[in-house]
């Protein structure tokens, strides 16, 4: 199929992408310091135009801006930092007055005299706590307007801390769980489904490192420690060329840089865990780093009291426990060095061993080469693993199997301002699969071990992609731009080759093949195109449209309600197709008020293929023949997303509420027709709303409510053997729907200290989860009842079937 | 493995998060009437029996009614024999063995014909070699927070080694009282839950589950093991009936049918489902002291 010439295509582009870093390395490491405002070296000025170029940072901790709009005052020339706090304005030689508007910051400006590029660093101040109702800026304020992206939502981790929480501890995850479009499961699940994607189609970033499995205690908490966050930004749709990998959303997570000024501690002890942040400046402004942590504590609490009831649990273990750091070094005014890590784990076991964690490490160089010319280089290293052991006691019989997901990555980025007009971004990707379904190995009361490990399986994804965002008309902007990607699945290793057969039906073995170290076995390519428009109304509302193809070549292998820790993924194989996914998308934003409110109206429309789905009865663990049971299908989804922001003043937060359909198609499943997929939720309102009573109190609500799940229910009671076995002679899938889903949570803060934004902070949050004790139901189930074994019964499921009030107490200083 | 995995889940859950269970009431639509035939024969000196239900609405609370006037014949392929099964009128069909008879054996093949309103509904199955007990073992221990007080039985037996996997299903008894829920379902490959286990001794969550979980044995109770060989596809099916009938949960697989290997005629209305299998048993009771 004239495809084996991609691996040399391939090849190539790394030789290239390799030349190109070393060409760009060997001219610009360690060049000579500049100043604060410097003369840049050559970007070709246009005829009599200049470029103004630097970073905007906060100026009490020193932590850059991300997204801050950076304009000429009184004209519509503006620009917006990149995720390095970078920005490039090109501008008419002469005087201008250059503003800097940032929300929850106070606006900057500053005169400048254009006649070469010059390089200009600033600072800009935050508003207190309560300032934000005093002061009412009029201008640039209207970002979600005139910027490209749409079907975005960022999330202020300030905001975030003011909700209530479960357990009182705020979550990163729970919180993008309340954005239109994003549902759940329900308590307990692990992940998010975008727009009627799966959990595994969304490309999790910490600090660029994709994390594998986000959630500590099965999905109760995210991995993200809050005290370490600093941005968290969304994507569902118009996903720009620099972002691919994953076919539903883009969920980057940017770490803190550490306060480059002042040594700041955070921390926080809570009803499950405590936590405790240090950052600090090593040499100041320039050199600095944050260290934070967390462990949940009811193992240690609980400890005394198993012992007691038992002695057997004396050593029985369950707690998590997280660890996150950063490093950053700015070297000079053109070269900053970023090295940030997570690790963390969760742990259980009485009488076995199970406990799994993510560990990232990222290594990032910003370099500009001129006013006009940024480029940060990634290196990431990704490991998800998880082990789990049983063993009898007093014999040698025993169980261990271990599994990882491990990525390594290399991946350079440059946008070039080519003018006021046009910003060009370009990059390419490699990522290194290894994938570890299961090593595992079986020991007998004789001591002999028989091993029934899982070969490895390995991967690699490379890409390139090149977009531009072009100013077409005042009021019309355009990005377009393409990704194309490649994927090699690569021995050494047995490739399975299998016979067809009906639908849903174990596919007989054909034959085996093995393949030597890096021989490729398949390889597969997409050209994923992106492009999408905003076109400007007027000052308060726009019109933006998108499209976008994305390509994805490893999925999850799951058939339980909840993703489980033990959930393995499989890459794009022979037998296994890569997935893709192509969104349409509309929107009308408009705000109100000053930009008080921000409103937005977006539909959307995302057509899938090659969705897995799974034969009946399928062996999804340590299987070797697990390809063999995988079926792929279609999906599409479709909705509506109304989104209400209040920005500022004394009561902030969102309503948002979706209308959404989502269903699959998939051969041998549900008479061969669509039905719908397990996360369709027709409505889904979300409601969160602070409100700051004086400088001592802050009030927080949620409230959602969400359609119920659909859910496969039988019609009949079969009977062999004495078991009554649910049969649903329909054979339609997803049949039902299980009841709505609602929920008010409540929480009070109130601030120790009177002065907003001190350096010295505490605060004491109480917060009530489920406050009217409802028992939502996560599943309904079907059973024999105990003791009577003729009768059988219903049965709703709650993860949560209580009130849970929990009491935290914050520190900053 | 997994089973015991979501048990572990569970107690987590139970006892850090209040999350709970509630018996509801649900209308369900009326499927339409299916032929369901439970034709487990085996090589044991006792009656053999072949029921025949109709499925019934799944919260009818009574047993499925049986099907009366079939005809029942199981076919010896091997040995070109006949059997005729007795209706008795409850949808039983029974087939009387002199005591010192068995109609079943290792390596022979079967053929099960049911006629039920002119239609004759069939099944073919070979009966597998299976594995003796060797010893029932049976220790006291005292309550703990997940365990009651009482006796503990615990099964040793060996594989037979290769060149095939061996399928087992573990059938406990108490006092006669067969451990019958789909959570007590004890079903074994070679020596273990798993492939690669070929001439194990039964491994401990196999070995020890004849003690199902939540149960005890007291002094003077009879514990009883048989081990039934079953074929690939009658270990597929009574695990797919094991994770049907216990499907619940955060862990829950999507609900599917399980299967049948019953084939309905061309032309009959009513669909057949259910299964049938001939097994090798070994067995042994054992009296508690």
């Amino acid at each position: 199929m004239g495809i084996n010439i991609l691996p040399f295509v391939i090849e190539l582009l790394m030789k290239h992408c390799l030349i190109f870093i070393l060409f760009f390395c060997s001219s610009c490491l360690f060049s000579q310091e500049v100043t604060n405002t410097v003369e840049m070296l050559p970007a070709k000025p246009q005829a009599g135009k200049f470029t103004i170029s630097g970073f905007i940072k906060d100026s009490g901790d020193g932590e850059i801006l991300i997204g801050a709009i950076v304009y000429k005052s009184g004209t519509q020339i503006s620009t917006s930092t990149n995720e390095y706090g970078f920005y490039s304005l090109t501008l008419p030689k002469g005087n201008h007055i250059i503003k800097i508007s940032y929300i929850g910051y106070r606006d900057t400006s500053f005169e400048v005299e254009l006649t070469k590029n010059i390089s200009q660093n600033m600072e800009c101040k935050e508003k207190g706590r309560l300032l934000q109702e005093v002061i009412v800026t009029t201008e640039k304020e209207d970002k979600n307007i005139m910027s490209m992206e749409m079907s975005t939502s960022k999330l202020d981790i300030k905001q975030i801390q003011k909700l209530p929480a479960l357990l009182g501890e705020i979550d990163v995850i729970k919180t993008i769980q309340m954005l239109p479009g994003v549902t759940t499961m329900g308590e307990g699940a692990t992940g998010i489904n975008v727009r009627g994607g799966n959990i595994d189609q969304n490309l999790i970033l910490l600090d660029e490192a994709p994390v594998y499995n986000a959630s500590h205690l099965f999905g109760f908490f995210s991995v993200f420690n809050p005290d370490a966050v600093k941005d968290v930004k969304l994507i569902k749709g118009g996903i720009p060329a620099n972002y691919g990998g994953r076919v539903s959303s883009i969920l980057d997570i940017r770490m803190k840089e550490g306060n480059n000024k002042n040594l700041e501690v955070n921390g926080g002890i809570g009803t499950i865990f405590s936590r405790l942040a240090i950052e600090a400046p090593i040499i100041k402004n320039k050199l600095s780093f944050i260290v934070a942590g967390r462990r949940s504590y009811i193992d240690v609490l609980a400890k005394p009291a198993l012992a007691k009831e038992n002695p057997a649990l004396k050593d029985a273990q369950f707690y998590f426990y997280d660890l996150t750091a950063k490093v950053n070094w700015q070297i000079n005014n053109k070269n900053t060095v970023f090295l940030s890590g997570y690790f963390g784990r969760d742990v259980f076991g009485a009488g076995f061993t199970f406990n799994w964690g993510n560990a990232t490490a990222t290594l990032r160089w910003n370099h500009v080469y001129n006013s006009k010319l940024f480029m940060n280089l990634t290196a990431f290293y990704t490991n998800y693993d998880y082990q789990l052991g049983f063993k009898q006691e007093g014999t040698s019989q025993k169980f261990d199997w271990q599994s990882n997901i491990i990525n390594y990555s290399f991946k350079p980025d440059f946008s070039y301002y080519a003018n006021s007009k046009n910003k060009i971004r370009f990059g390419v990707q490699a990522i290194l699969f290894d994938f570890r379904p299961g090593n595992a190995a079986i020991t007998d009361d004789q001591n002999n071990i028989t091993n029934i490990s899982l070969e490895n399986k390995k991967g690699l994804e490379s890409s390139f992609y090149l977009c531009n965002e072009q100013k077409l008309l005042p009021r019309l902007t355009v990005e377009y731009g393409l990704r194309w990607s490649f994927f090699n699945y690569i021995g050494g290793g047995t490739a399975y080759y299998y016979r067809d057969t009906l639908p849903n039906e174990n596919k007989p073995l054909d034959h085996e093949t093995k393949f030597k170290d890096w021989e490729t076995i398949k390889t597969y390519n997409v050209a994923e195109p992106r492009i999408s428009f905003n076109y400007v109304i007027d000052e308060k509302s726009s019109i933006k449209v998108s499209y976008n193809r994305m390509g994805q070549y490893i999925q999850i292998v799951s058939n339980t309600a909840a993703s489980t820790p033990l959930d393995v993924y499989t890459p794009a194989t022979n037998n296994v197709q890569p997935l893709i996914a192509d969104q349409g998308a509309l929107g009308y934003f408009r705000n109100f008020k000053n930009n008080m409110f921000e409103t937005s109206l977006e539909v959307y429309y995302k057509y899938m293929q090659n969705q897995l789905d799974y034969v009946d009865n399928a062996d999804l663990l340590l299987n070797k023949y697990l390809e063999g049971q995988l079926l792929q299908g279609l999906g599409r989804a479709y909705g509506a997303e109304l989104y209400i922001k209040k920005v500022k003043g004394k009561l902030t937060g969102w309503i948002s509420y979706t209308y959404s359909k989502t269903e699959r198609l998939v051969r041998g499943i549900s008479n061969d027709d669509w039905f719908f997929s397990k996360y369709d939720r027709t409505h889904m309102l979300n409601t969160t709303l602070a409100y700051d009573l004086n400088h001592r109190f802050t009030f927080a609500a949620n409230f959602i409510y969400l359609s119920g799940t659909p859910a496969t229910f039988p019609n009949a009671k079969v009977q062999v053997q004495g078991y009554n076995i649910p049969y649903n002679t329909t054979n339609t899938r997803n049949n039902y729907r299980i009841t709505p889903y609602n929920r008010l949570d409540l929480s009070i803060t109130y601030h120790f200290n009177k002065k907003a934004n001190g350096k010295r902070q505490s605060s004491l949050v109480l917060s009530v989860y489920n406050v009217y004790n409802e028992r939502n139901a996560f599943s309904i189930f079907f059973r024999t009842k105990e003791g009577d074994p003729v009768v059988t019964e219903a049965v709703r499921y709650s993860v949560i079937g209580s009130i849970i009030p929990a009491l935290t107490y914050n520190f900053k200083f | 493995m997994r089973k015991t995995i979501k048990i572990f889940f569970a107690i987590i859950f139970i006892r850090s998060f209040s999350s709970c269970e509630d018996v509801i009431q649900i209308k369900l639509d009326e499927g339409t009437k299916l032929l369901v035939v439970d034709a487990f024969i085996n090589d044991m000196r006792t009656p053999q029996r072949v029921r025949l239900t109709l499925s019934d609405s799944y919260f009818s609370g009574v047993n499925p009614p049986g099907v009366l006037g079939a005809n029942v014949v199981l076919n010896d392929l091997t040995n070109s024999k006949s059997f005729n099964f007795t209706d008795i009128g409850n949808g039983d069909y029974n087939y009387n063995l002199n005591p010192l008879d068995t109609i079943a054996f290792v390596n022979h093949a079967y053929q099960l014909e049911v006629n039920y309103n002119g239609f004759k509904y069939t099944s073919t199955a070979t009966e597998f070699r299976t594995t003796p007990v060797n010893d029932i073992t049976v220790n006291y221990r005292e309550a703990t927070a997940f365990t009651n007080a009482g006796y503990y039985c615990v099964l040793w037996g060996v594989d037979k080694t290769g060149p095939v996997s061996d399928y087992y299903w573990i059938k406990s008894f108490k006092n006669g009282v067969f451990y019958g829920k789909g959570s007590q379902m004890n079903l074994a490959i070679d020596g273990a839950g798993g492939s690669g286990a070929d001439g194990y001794l039964f491994i401990p969550p196999i070995a020890s589950r004849i003690t199902p979980r939540g149960e005890v044995f007291q002094s003077n109770d009879i514990c009883r093991v048989e081990i039934h060989s079953l074929s690939l596809e009658t270990y597929n099916f009574l695990d797919q009936t094991r994770s049907q009938t216990t499907n619940s949960g955060l862990f829950a697989t999507t609900p599917e049918n399980v299967k049948t290997n019953i084939i309905t005629p061309n032309g009959a209305t009513t669909k057949a489902l259910g299964w049938f299998n001939v097994a090798a048993v070994g067995f042994m009771e054992k009296t508690i002291p």
